[in-house]
């Protein structure tokens, strides 16, 4: 595949939660390195999109066909997508009591590092990396051994989510709402991780609602997610005219 | 015939069985586990004579322990006068459900093992194994005032094939003196076992168990804990792993004695396929405990399959100026960490091992002091092997 092709490509996507359909035709490509911002109000389904990708049970892909570097992503469990190279980061991870995070990323890297015919890390390899990872985004090493996410803060919870991407190093990353609950210090390292996972070739759906952070990640496209499909699509300049007029005022203006 | 001491205590404690009868099945304490037979527990003489001379017990001490930190006694019950040392302290008490396992014990008990541990800190490893098909043994732990020991006690009953074991261990703690007390009790599939914790506390003495029980047709974890100085306090944090056919109970039962007494009992019960896992805790608070403080959690999850699961929380206060709590919740597994760890690249078998080793984790490290414990005793490596054998039997079950 080379790099005009996406690497992710959804295509008419519909997805429901019990007998509620929520995405109703969602569509959208994404080429390796790209970054594509989308925005919605709340309800409109951004988490689902994301959520549905990773194959969550909860949500029920009830049309549309979703692709990740030609392979169907729907048909693969929820660890073959990982393995693919597909990224989920939660808006609200949850805690695992009693597991230190140091032995649950490595044992998920390891997983994914066999997937793809490599040699495990061992402890102190990993560990190495783990540290220099996390200080290039302010997670100090004390956080590694303690069990994932139990007693973090939101912004460490955040914190931890970025450790994580940057190891995995994935081959398309949707973070949901990564800011959230992050100070500026943590913004930073956001847009930093991301820009240079980006010239590495990780592709980016961002969901937020941050347009300070959305301006620094140089979007190649915005995308607005209304209804359960994107509704419209532009450049930053959309994101700056939906946080003057706000989501009802833009849904008035594309006739939504 | 004239008969000595040791044999008469040995044949009384039949005579008492054989008129006293075996635990009524209307029992309270017992009624959702049945015990099997008292036939079992005595078993025929050609099942527990062997091996006389060896009561099963192997001590070692971590570097760090004083020399003369440990006491041992290796004393023949069959010797009137070692008997009576054996059993010294070790009473039945009036109204005891379990006398019963008692009196089966007594007919059998041909050696045990006495420790005396002294004033300081001191860090003991005791390891186990079964000697013959029915064994009954013994027990007796004494720590000195002021003493802080760590007691790590792990049994080798896992590979010994229908294995009766009604061991009985006696803990006393004189005042001030602190146990941490790890034990590890792995059940072959067709093992029968009954293991009965007495622990008395003296003033200020602290006691804390984390015990994990894995497997067995019958398997019963009963702990009494007496909390009869002030301010003593004591809790038992327990894992149990189920699956198969397994039947396995633990019973906590917390008499407090005397004024700001504290007491915690904590069972997390793992269930898979067709077991049957009873969390039986019981407290009592006496008259007269000023500030006495009890806690109860029973919590079961269902990993796979219809385990059966009761869980049993029992409170009763004779004192207005307490705090007391219980609770017991049924839960099913987390299922979005699952999803989380899934995400991340574990595939579904791992991810759930590792979450339910984690949650196993974390209840036995609650009632430790020292958090470099677990990693210094292995506790993670020893919980993921039982976790992850105890979740293959479940998917072995259902193809």
């Amino acid at each position: 595949m080379n790099d005009t092709q996406p690497i992710l490509d959804v295509d008419a996507l519909h997805v429901a939660i019990g007998e509620r359909e929520i995405l109703r035709g969602a569509t959208l490509a994404l080429r390796p390195g790209s970054l594509a911002v989308l925005m919605g109000a709340n309800g409109s389904g951004k988490s689902t999109l994301g959520l549905a990708l990773a194959g969550h049970p909860r949500y029920r892909v009830v049309g549309g066909a979703a692709r990740l570097g030609g392979a169907d992503l729907l048909a693969m469990s929820v660890e073959a997508r990982a393995r693919a190279g597909l990224f989920l980061s939660f808006q609200a991870p949850p805690d695992i009591p009693g597991v230190k995070n140091n032995l649950f990323i490595r044992t998920a890297l390891n997983a994914v590092r066999e997937s793809r015919g490599e040699a495990p890390l061992d402890a102190y390899d990993f560990l190495g990396q783990a540290r220099a990872a996390g200080k290039s985004i302010g997670l100090p090493d004390s956080m590694l051994g303690r069990p994932v996410n139990d007693g973090f803060s939101g912004g460490e919870r955040k914190r931890n989510e970025l450790l994580q991407l940057a190891l995995l190093k994935p081959k398309v990353a949707v973070l949901d709402e990564i800011d959230s609950g992050m100070d500026v210090d943590g913004v930073r390292a956001v847009v930093e991780l991301i820009t240079r996972l980006r010239a590495e070739g990780t592709a980016f759906l961002i969901v937020s609602h941050y347009l300070q952070m959305i301006e620094s990640l140089s979007p190649d496209v915005v995308l607005r997610l209304a209804d359960g499909r994107i509704a419209e699509q532009g450049g930053i300049a959309l994101a700056h005219e939906i946080a003057r007029t706000g989501y009802a005022r833009a849904a008035q203006v594309v006739g939504v | 015939m004239a008969v000595d001491t040791a044999t008469g205590d040995a044949l009384a404690a039949r005579h008492t069985l054989a008129t006293g009868g075996w635990i009524a099945r209307k029992s309270e304490s017992f009624r959702h586990l049945p015990p099997p037979a008292v036939d079992v527990w005595l078993g025929g003489e050609s099942e527990h004579a062997t091996l006389a001379h060896e009561d099963g017990w192997q001590l070692a001490t971590v570097s760090g322990t004083p020399p003369d930190a440990v006491i041992a006694q290796r004393l023949d019950a069959t010797d009137p006068a070692e008997r009576a040392t054996l059993l010294a302290g070790c009473d039945v008490v009036e109204g005891d459900e379990a006398a019963a396992f008692v009196w089966a014990h007594r007919a059998l008990l041909r050696r045990g093992l006495r420790l005396a541990i002294g004033a300081g800190e001191s860090f003991v490893r005791l390891d186990r194994v079964a000697l013959c098909r029915v064994e009954a043994p013994l027990l007796v732990l004494d720590v000195a005032e002021g003493a802080h020991c760590v007691l790590h006690e792990a049994h080798a009953l896992a590979h010994a094939a229908a294995t009766v074991q009604n061991l009985h261990v006696h803990i006393r703690l004189a005042r001030g003196a602190r146990l941490q007390h790890l034990r590890h009790v792995p059940a072959a599939a067709d093992g029968q076992i009954a293991h009965h914790v007495h622990v008395t506390l003296a003033e200020d003495a602290h006691y804390a168990q984390a015990l994990l029980a894995v497997g067995g047709r019958y398997h019963l974890q009963r702990h009494v804990v007496r909390l009869e100085g002030a301010r003593a306090a004591a809790r038992i944090d327990g894992v149990l792993l189920a699956s198969g056919q397994d039947a396995i109970e633990q019973q906590v039962l917390s008499h407090h004695r005397a004024a700001h007494t504290r007491s915690g009992a904590e069972v997390l019960a793992l269930a898979a396929d067709a077991s049957r896992v009873v969390g039986n805790a019981w407290t009592q608070i006496a008259e007269r405990c000023d500030e006495a403080d009890a806690r109860q959690k029973l919590v079961g999850i269902p990993v796979s399959g219809h385990p059966r699961l009761v869980l049993r929380p029992h409170l009763e206060i004779h004192h207005d100026q307490v705090q007391a709590a219980h609770g017991a919740t049924v839960g099913s597994l987390p299922e979005e960490a699952i999803f989380f760890a899934r995400q991340r690249g574990l595939d579904a078998s791992a991810a759930k091992a590792l979450i339910l080793t984690g949650m196993a984790r974390a209840a036995l490290s609650r009632g430790v002091d020292d958090e470099a414990l677990p990693d210094m005793l292995r506790l993670d490596a020893a919980l993921a092997d039982a976790v992850g054998s105890h979740l293959a039997i479940g998917e072995d079950a259902h193809g």
